[in-house]
């Protein structure tokens, strides 16, 4: 969604602004940062019980 | 910023009145009141009972990126009339369309099981028979209010089934955490790489941030005819009930971490987690709960079963829309029918309602950056 909304072509005068940018891409970064970091300690370490 | 972004604000900002803003709060709040499922209460009550206050910060991190993340799946509706799945099919072609929306409608369906199973399990608390029995004549009744009523009317009255949730509130007070630990873990990241931590925050993360609300609200919008104009107002709205969906979260795990946490109590029933309720409602707090479960459930699995049909009609270019008699759409009613199917056989083949609420939460944070992102 942050690809297409920042698609000017698409979006036109709508199209992201930075501070949506930066807090969308967040967004995401923050999430997969979790689920790689969740990934390697099951790995590793196996699922909690 | 956007020039138009700019210009539209300006103009907003002349002409709102107080009154209008609240006339607008609206919609947003159903919104946010699906976005606390049954899978969501059962999360929030886990990590508080795991983890204590540790995951606060998350919730307060969390806060602006679901406001922002709801109001560019309304601009994108509005702006180009379109819901999600069409976009991402007309936009990047079917090979990248499929895949997006089928892991969203996996997820969504497996949700949608687990909240089954949370209601089921609150019926057992009331009545005393065992949940499997309440899985099936649930799944139906839901499947019929999805199909022949008409959500907008009817989640009006559920909120106020799901305002039994405000009383977390009142209960992380009368359970006297220490508020100036809640306070610290809420402003001052705490990171813990452990997989018990880490599991916890990718479900809290994944039941917050959770992509059937990307579909939901941008379907929402197309099936309204809302359009650009009035979308500061929409944006207040949307943010309102993001906020208050927000603050109920964190309230759900201050008392379950005052209550459960401090106590080394661990969550394997639903009753456990209706202890967290106890400060505020003593031997009702089972009820209270319950309630509020059901009430939940009644409210997000609509959504949860529309969203998959929205997403999969608008991928296939069927006709859609919950606006439209099933004469009109038969096959995105088709595909709500299916979703209820498979989502009950998941529920009576499910052993651990807890577990399975928590998980389904976890398969949503590993699937919604894919969703955030295209």
């Amino acid at each position: 969604m942050i690809l297409l909304t920042s698609n000017r072509k698409l979006m036109g005068d709508y199209v992201n602004g930075l501070p949506t940018k930066v807090i969308g891409w967040s967004a995401a970064a923050a999430m997969i940062v979790a689920d790689i970091a969740l990934a390697y300690q099951i790995a590793t370490k196996g699922l909690p019980g | 910023m956007a020039e138009a972004d700019i210009r539209a604000r300006r103009a907003a900002h002349k002409r709102l009145t107080f009154k209008e803003i609240l006339r607008a709060v609206g919609p947003g709040v159903i919104t946010g009141g699906a976005d606390n499922d049954p899978a969501g209460i059962a999360t929030y009550s886990i990590v508080g009972a795991t983890a204590g206050f540790a995951q606060n910060w998350l919730l307060l991190l969390s806060t602006p990126m679901l406001i922002v993340v709801q109001q560019i799946s309304a601009k994108v509706a509005n702006v180009t009339k379109t819901d999600l799945a069409t976009l991402l099919r007309t936009t990047y072609g079917a090979r990248i369309a499929t895949p997006a929306v089928l892991l969203m409608v996996i997820a969504n369906v497996i949700t949608m099981g687990a909240d089954l199973l949370a209601m089921a399990a609150a019926l057992q608390l009331l009545t005393g028979v065992k949940f499997v029995f309440w899985v099936v004549p649930l799944a139906g009744l839901m499947a019929y209010v999805t199909i022949f009523t008409e959500y907008k009317v009817f989640s009006k009255y559920l909120l106020w089934l799901v305002a039994v949730f405000a009383t977390y509130i009142l209960a992380a007070f009368l359970a006297r955490p220490d508020w100036g630990d809640v306070l610290r873990n809420t402003l001052i990241p705490h990171i813990s790489f452990t997989p018990a931590y880490l599991l916890g925050a990718v479900a809290l993360l994944g039941t917050t941030i959770t992509p059937y609300l990307f579909f939901w609200q941008a379907s929402g919008e197309v099936e309204e005819r809302r359009g650009v104009d009035g979308m500061a107002l929409r944006n207040i709205d949307i943010s309102a009930g993001m906020i208050w969906s927000n603050i109920t979260a964190f309230f759900i795990i201050v008392s379950t971490g005052a209550v459960l946490y401090s106590h080394h109590a661990e969550i394997r029933t639903a009753a456990d987690a209706a202890r967290a309720l106890e400060p505020f409602a003593g031997p009702y707090a089972t009820v209270l709960f319950a309630i509020g479960i059901i009430g939940a459930g009644l409210l997000a699995i609509p959504v949860l079963a529309s969203s998959a049909a929205f997403g999969v009609a608008g991928l296939a270019g069927w006709r859609r829309g919950l606006g439209r008699h099933a004469q009109n759409a038969p096959q995105f009613y088709v595909v709500i029918g299916l979703s209820f199917l498979v989502a009950m056989e998941l529920a009576v083949g499910a052993v651990d309602p807890i577990k399975a609420l928590f998980y389904s939460q976890v398969l949503d944070g590993v699937i919604a950056p894919v969703l955030i992102v295209r």
